[in-house]
């Protein structure tokens, strides 16, 4: 035999790089990154609860590394179709797009907005349809791929685009993108009714924030804390916010931001924290997780069920870890957790479902009945949940099934009804 | 032609390569990778800021092959049934196959010294790069891992130098 000086030599590298069959399906994987991206902004941006776009990717585990299940596999893309040369109604239209993203208004769900994504020949391309009458009618534009779409009441949806400085635009129902006129007011609360917008900024996620009037569709700068990781804007007006600089906070405010309150979190420098929308105006929640690479490990959820004048932090450390996608507070002050995966999922079949979770008293957490489309059988790595409304009546789910049709609960899972998506 | 596709072009098999003795599984070895152009996608402006970006998709496809051997370690002290891709290597002589087996019996960092180093041609700071630690670590685990991977081959230890240093 050889000896070591040899053997390690780049023969082997060689060999093994030769020996590569065929290389994957890179829409393939451009599929799946999409999804865990989606997972993760709505994981860590936060959940804006008047247009809540929390997307989840299911059966995707950190680090899981696990092939794309076969249920789960994008629908191929023939080699001879460039989406570039596509119309944006032919890329909406076409039955191989995948749906991106979902924004539906809270007080109309007839007012909403999809985006879809087609690959082929090496390219992708995203069109956005919107519609103020469940699609009845629609109207349908380039883009939307980097838009977090923000309704706007019965007006259409606010985006920002990186880079465009303190700007926001208006996509109306009628398909037309308006800039955002942005008055130059004394400064002074939020009003009633006026939704909160973040701009990017360049260092963190937000560098300033505005608020927009859905009645005239005008804009102010708005006067925030500094260092915002997450936000959330609750039903009932209260802002909440969760603050990084250096120890993490969180924040909130009970009269448009005219004071803020505050709850020190743990110092834990690899936890990662998740405000929760809340549907009963005196529970505030958020999650703690951990560094789980594009997932959340579900490690405590923090609640206070007198407005804020005390909390509690409930661990949720057993094992296996579950990875939590969306939380809620429900109207009966009930925490509804999505978990769509388990840290042992990668190395042994696990025989825990994968969906909606429900704990009265935020401990123990039993799993809720789902009904079909979502049930085991028919979705084992359950809903592929795109929007979340917690209401005082009730918090509504918009989940995608595997073929990419678009349904929508307000039980909690048990019954779903489809809603039109183009 | 998106970068991506410019990158999975010209890379994909080249990072396979440099993989599969990390892996000790050519199977493995393309998941891994492909998980990386996965992360890619979803890091997309992590990746796209990157000047190197082979060297970007090399350092996270070595942490998920890291990731994924713990977690088979782990799954096996439990007395778990570990799930494993199908066990694959390309047409190499037995001696080299025995090499890579043998680099499997060694603690994961010494491993992907060995493998990116001397395997995958990778200079000593690409290697430190791609594993995350200094280069006086990397050059460590270079010697201690020969010095194990001669004991395993039942192989004498003539040198401890690096590759760059055998070359000088």
């Amino acid at each position: 035999m050889p000896n070591l000086d040899e053997l390690l030599t780049g023969d082997v590298a060689d060999a093994a790089a030769e020996a590569v069959a065929s290389p994957p399906d890179l829409d393939a994987l451009r599929h799946r990154g999409d999804r865990r991206r989606r997972v993760r902004r709505t994981a860590l941006a936060g959940i804006a609860a008047a247009a809540v776009v929390a997307a989840i990717g299911v059966g995707q585990v950190p680090g899981a590394d696990r092939s794309t299940p076969a249920d789960q596999r994008p629908k191929p893309s023939p080699s001879q179709v460039n989406p570039a040369n596509l119309t944006p109604e032919e890329i909406v239209d076409n039955p191989r797009a995948t749906l991106s993203k979902v924004a539906v208004s809270p007080t109309d769900s007839d007012v909403r907005a999809t985006v879809w994504q087609l690959c082929g020949s090496g390219r992708c391309a995203r069109a956005t349809a919107v519609t103020a009458d469940g699609f009845e009618t629609r109207a349908v534009i380039k883009g939307g791929q980097s838009w977090e779409l923000t309704p706007l009441g019965s007006r259409g949806f606010l985006f920002t685009e990186y880079g465009m400085g303190v700007a926001a635009q208006l996509l109306a129902p009628d398909g037309s993108v308006s800039l955002v006129e942005i008055e130059d007011e004394p400064e002074r609360p939020l009003a009633d009714g006026e939704v909160v917008l973040g701009i990017p900024g360049e260092d963190m996620p937000w560098g300033a924030w505005l608020a927009i009037d859905p009645v005239t569709g005008s804009a102010r700068v708005l006067s925030f804390p500094d260092h915002v990781r997450a936000f959330v804007q609750q039903p009932g007006g209260r802002l909440e916010v969760l603050r990084q600089d250096g120890a993490s906070e969180f924040q909130w405010s009970d009269d448009g931001g005219i004071s803020w309150r505050k709850h020190a979190l743990p110092k834990n420098s690899s936890a990662l924290y998740q405000l929760v929308p809340s549907g009963q105006p005196s529970t505030m929640a958020l999650v703690e997780g951990g560094d789980g690479a594009t997932n959340l490990p579900f490690g405590a959820v923090h609640v206070s069920r007198d407005g804020g004048d005390t909390w509690e932090r409930i661990s949720q450390d057993e094992q296996p870890a579950a990875y939590v996608g969306t939380a809620a507070v429900l109207p009966d002050g009930r925490l509804l957790a999505h978990l769509h995966a388990w840290s042992d999922d990668t190395e042994q079949p696990a025989d825990r479902s994968h969906g909606f979770y429900v704990g009265a008293d935020w401990r123990d957490l039993e799993p809720l009945d789902m009904g079909a489309p979502f049930t085991a059988d028919q979705a084992p790595h359950g809903p592929d949940v795109l929007a979340v409304h917690a209401g005082a009546e009730a918090v509504t789910i918009y989940a995608a099934s595997e073929s990419d049709d678009l349904f929508r609960t307000t039980d909690n899972g048990m019954t779903w009804e489809e809603v039109q998506t183009r | 032609m998106d970068r991506l596709q410019e990158v999975f072009d010209a890379s994909y098999r080249r990072l396979v390569g440099q993989l599969y003795a990390v892996c000790g599984n050519l199977t493995e070895a393309e998941d891994v990778v492909a998980e990386a152009f996965v992360r890619a996608v979803d890091k997309r402006r992590s990746f796209e800021a990157t000047d190197n970006p082979e060297a970007w998709l090399r350092t996270v496809a070595v942490n998920v092959a890291r990731t994924r051997f713990k977690r088979r370690l782990t799954g096996e002290r439990l007395g778990l049934r570990a799930a494993r891709s199908e066990l694959s290597h390309p047409p190499l002589p037995d001696d080299r196959l025995a090499l890579v087996a043998a680099m499997q019996r060694l603690p994961a960092a010494q491993r992907e010294a060995l493998a990116l180093h001397y395997l995958a041609d990778l200079p000593i700071h690409e290697v430190a790069a791609a594993t995350g630690v200094a280069v006086g670590t990397v050059k460590a685990r270079l010697s201690r891992g020969r010095q194990a991977l001669a004991t395993l081959l039942d192989h004498p230890e003539p040198t401890y130098a690096t590759k760059e240093e055998r070359h000088a």
